[in-house]
């Protein structure tokens, strides 16, 4: 079997706050196969961003720093790899989009110039040649008549085009891992729906690997192959995305489902299924399972013993004491 | 999006024990502190003390420091120790006073200007007028009119830090005014003193302060300097900026009685910016480390 | 059925540009254009829309946050947009606002209970120990315990900060709580609870929402009546249910077929509707949509299609309906 894309192994990512490191993310461990879509759910502060900011070497070392495991990428390890080594490796076989475009565009400077000067940098290609193949990205993300959208400035672009333009420039040198950050929350919902379709299409295109980090099921079942579900910190959940929708083996997961399947098919005077309770604060210490308290099916033993992550089927993982069936949500 | 919140939260959680360490990470702004309340306490006491500034002994003019005199003498006998120690009490009392009117003034001027819109143009513009003309001419020209009067200095030396006050605030309620707390509070029925003191004033307080020290610290040296162009403090005051005017003259013979008010001044200017500047940096966390 | 809020021609101009001096050319947006509806006492009515169709500017003219340009609101048979200095202010407790950032929208220096306490306060509504019964009531009612009473709203998750801006607008018993994206902030399992909570609330007391949002998928259950909006104008009024089940225009059925899938099994071919939302000012000729629009035909290009009924409660503004109808 050949080695996957990316392998993560038993990741940590901590808080310094004064002497003490609080821990966000707990051993986690995942693995990205070549052209596979894999996507990231949790809500906020359960370390989806995190993990990804940590994988792309883009964390504030003052405050946050991975403090334990490893992420092999192509034969090295992201998390020991010295800055300027993961900055040749970022945009090159790593490239990232994030939720707002704007914030990683150069406002001063016209969108071709900006994605030919990508290509310049890591490929040496002459200014003509780097400018005519920054119009055909253009193309390829389905920016409409990308030649005269070349010479534009990212002011003059509503939000998707310039979220396609980010798309192209992250495409642009045919990374093997695309990292998206909520690539589509501050989009409108028709062009959300454009958006993931094209992301869609490239990774078929180009074989591009997809990590894509979302809260949203809805953004999930649209374009992932596998699925990893991230609570307080740890994963609760990895399976196959017809897997994790059929037959959830977390009762976390399996309520949010039924959460957002009841909000579009629910009778005429039902109250919504809802989880009760919040998520507790990231870097709050819990002993046992950390959704236990909200959760319909603890048991006793579970706030204060924690469940390992454990194969429940083929590509099937969860950590949960109990098993299915999880039928009512919530308590 | 989850580290942010993440980080806040947690710095968040316990404020007044992380007030006092970061005060006990900055050193600088607790020494000056000390020099700014030493400064103040002599202020205060030495209507108490045996020294007079007023006592003239022409036997013993323009004597160099001694045991006797640690500061010297003056060209006509007085102690430059005991007028230097008076000097204080003018210079942290203009300081003190302009500080509080142009902060008074500058925050009425700035709220309104900035949360009424049809204010505005009128009060801003005005504001332009009064900072088009160089500060020392309106204050020497003030005296000039007026006579020199405590009242009338203070007035003369607020008058153009007002605007640069006002500037400071009103920029602050342009911002704030336009976010969703405050238009809650407009929701809420709030009326116009509501909104302006209790939501707005206490998130532009940061920024008023660190003003506020600048403008003592500038008013201290801009009395001085009316004090040594002849338009300040009246003559027979022991004030700095009259003791270095006088030992301006005798700077070849007796250099003490210019330089010991000089080095107060400086010592606490210097300590009241250095304050200024450590505010800054800890009600900004963005513009600290 | 009583009618609580009737908006009547409601219109929002800005004029953009002049330019260095005014001498460029100036132009004028239409953000609202001539937009009418009626709440009835205890129903909800959902404003749908993309960004900068100008459903929020609706809320803000409704609230008088924003003057309208022309048009006006009545709030319970009263003239609102009338209304000016002490006497606006007092008859603001009547239409309460819940707000999309939770943590934006409350003070941070003032304390759960103050932040609830405060309309009552500003409104000289009951005495001081009745004022605190009624606090105590609504954090009750909004379910937050009453232990938070003292809490900062740092020291509050955003389900909790949500409840809390909740109570507040409730404060004053409202007639009218216009919620702007009140649940997009908030994370997959905390919107079902607030949704819950802004339904029950509106059983006990009556209370009449301006419901919005971005989202049809969250207004689904909220809403009794949903209007779609495009660049500035209704283009389909119906009830909940049947908008879902009939929509009329084809740009409610593009928004409806762009849900997100619930299951991969749905998951699309392709998305609904290619292009964007042209800028507002400078607005096609004729039907605004129809540079979106599969079913476009000459006449869009050249009439405004007018609202009209096709059944009862349902009106739509597209020249091609009966067509869609029959395509099915």
């Amino acid at each position: 079997m050949m080695a996957p894309l990316l392998d993560v192994q038993g990741l940590e990512i901590s808080l310094r706050t004064g002497d003490a490191a609080r821990p966000l993310v707990h051993d986690l461990s995942f693995r990205i196969e070549a052209g596979e879509a894999l996507c990231l759910v949790g809500e906020s502060g359960s370390g989806k961003s995190v993990t990804a900011l940590a994988l792309m070497g883009l964390l504030d070392p003052k405050k946050l720093r991975p403090t334990a495991g490893r992420a092999m990428f192509e034969g090295q390890d992201l998390l020991a790899l010295p800055p300027d080594r993961m900055r040749a490796l970022r945009g090159h076989r790593i490239a990232m989009v994030f939720q707002e475009p704007m914030s990683a565009l150069n406002p001063v400077q016209r969108i071709g110039d900006q994605i030919a000067e990508t290509i310049r940098e890591h490929r040496g290609t002459s200014a003509r040649d780097a400018e005519s193949q920054a119009v055909d990205l253009l193309d390829l993300v389905q920016v409409p008549d990308a030649k005269r959208r070349a010479r534009e400035y990212p002011h003059q672009l509503s939000g998707g085009m310039r979220q396609r333009v980010m798309i192209a420039m992250a495409v642009a040198l045919r990374p093997a891992l695309l990292i998206a950050d909520e690539p589509t929350t501050a989009l409108d919902v028709t062009i959300q729906a454009q958006v993931l379709s094209l992301i869609d299409d490239l990774r078929r295109e180009l074989g591009t690997a997809v990590l894509l980090i979302t809260h949203d099921l809805g953004v999930v079942a649209e374009i992932a192959d596998r699925v990893l579900v991230l609570y307080a910190g740890r994963a609760v959940e990895q399976a196959p995305v017809a897997t994790l929708f059929d037959a959830p083996e977390h009762p976390y997961t399996a309520a949010l489902i039924q959460s957002i399947r009841h909000l579009q098919n629910f009778a005429e005077g039902d109250r919504l299924i809802e989880i009760p309770g919040g998520m507790p604060a990231p870097g709050r210490w819990v002993e046992g399972c950390a959704f236990a308290e909200r959760c319909a099916y603890a048991l006793p033993d579970c706030a204060t013993r924690l469940p390992d992550f454990r194969r429940r089927a083929p590509e099937h993982f969860a950590a949960c004491w109990r098993t299915p069936p999880f039928g009512g949500a919530g308590k | 999006m989850a580290a942010p919140e993440a980080s806040m939260s947690l710095a968040n959680a316990d404020t007044p024990v992380s007030v006092l360490a970061a005060l006990r990470r900055r050193p600088l702004f607790l020494i000056c502190v000390g020099i700014v309340a030493a400064f103040a306490l002599l202020a205060l006491v030495v209507p108490f003390l045996p020294v007079d500034p007023a006592v003239l002994n022409p036997l013993r003019r323009l004597r160099a420091p001694s045991m006797l005199e640690p500061f010297g003498t003056d060209h006509v006998g007085r102690s430059v120790l005991a007028r230097t120690l008076w000097g204080t009490q003018i210079s942290l009392g203009v300081g003190l006073a302009v500080a509080a009117l142009t902060t008074l003034a500058g925050v009425s001027i700035g709220l309104l200007a900035g949360y009424i819109r049809a204010l505005d143009m009128v009060l801003m513009r005005v504001m332009d007028a009064v900072m088009a003309v160089p500060a020392i001419l309106l204050a020497i020209a003030l005296v000039a009119l007026i006579g020199a009067g405590p009242v009338v200095i203070v007035v003369a030396i607020s008058m153009p830090e007002i605007p640069r006050m006002a500037r400071t605030v009103r920029a602050g309620v342009l911002v704030l005014r336009e976010l969703a707390f405050v238009e809650a509070a407009t929701i809420c029925g709030g009326r116009l003193s509501t909104i302006l003191l209790r939501h707005i004033l206490p998130s532009v307080a940061g920024p008023v302060l660190v003003q506020a020290t600048y403008v003592f610290a500038a008013a201290m040296i801009l009395e001085a300097i009316l004090s040594f162009l002849g338009a300040g403090t009246p003559p027979d005051v022991a004030s700095w900026g009259n003791m270095m005017a006088e030992g301006r003259q005798y700077l070849e013979i007796a250099p003490w009685i210019l330089v010991f008010p000089a080095i107060a001044l400086t010592i606490l200017v210097l300590a009241i910016n250095v304050i200024g500047d450590e505010l800054r940096d800890m009600l900004d966390p963005e513009s600290a480390r | 059925m009583s009618v609580v809020l009737e908006a009547v021609g409601l219109t929002k101009t800005f004029t953009l540009g002049g330019g260095f001096f005014g001498l460029g050319a100036k132009r004028t947006i239409r953000a609202v254009d001539d937009v009418s509806f009626t709440i009835g006492k205890g129903r909800t009515l959902c404003v749908v829309g993309e960004s900068g169709c100008g459903k929020t500017t609706i809320g803000r003219m409704i609230l008088r946050l924003t003057a309208p340009s022309a048009g006006s609101v009545r709030l319970e048979g009263e003239d609102f947009t009338q209304l000016r200095g002490e006497e606006l202010r007092t008859r603001r407790q009547r239409v309460q606002m819940v707000f999309q950032d939770p943590a934006a929208c409350l003070n941070a220096r003032m304390t759960a209970a103050e932040i609830v306490a405060e309309p009552l306060v500003n409104f000289e509504l009951l005495d001081p120990a009745g004022r605190a019964r009624r606090v105590e009531q609504l954090f009750d009612q909004v379910g937050l315990s009453r232990g938070m009473m003292g809490r900062l709203p740092r020291n509050l998750s955003g389900g909790q900060r949500q409840r809390l801006g909740i109570a507040r607008a409730l404060a004053s018993s409202p007639a009218v709580i216009v919620a702007d994206e009140a649940v997009a902030a908030l994370d997959v399992s905390i919107r079902a609870q607030i949704l819950n909570l802004l339904r029950d609330v509106q059983r006990q007391t009556g209370v009449a929402y301006l419901f919005i949002s971005h989202d049809l998928a969250v207004v689904r259950y909220i809403a009794d009546e949903i209007a779609v909006m495009y660049l500035g104008a209704i283009v389909e009024r119906a009830p909940a249910r049947e908008l879902f089940e009939a929509p009329a225009h084809p740009y409610t059925r593009a928004l409806i077929a762009s849900i997100p899938a619930t299951h991969p099994r749905f998951r699309k071919k392709r998305a609904a509707l290619t292009g964007e939302v042209p800028s507002a000012a400078a607005l096609p000729s004729g039907c605004r949509f129809r540079a979106r629009c599969p079913l476009a035909s000459d006449i869009c290009a050249t009439q405004s299609p007018p609202m009209r009924a096709i059944a009862p409660g349902h009106e739509v503004a597209c020249h091609n309906t009966t067509t869609i109808n029959q395509g099915g």
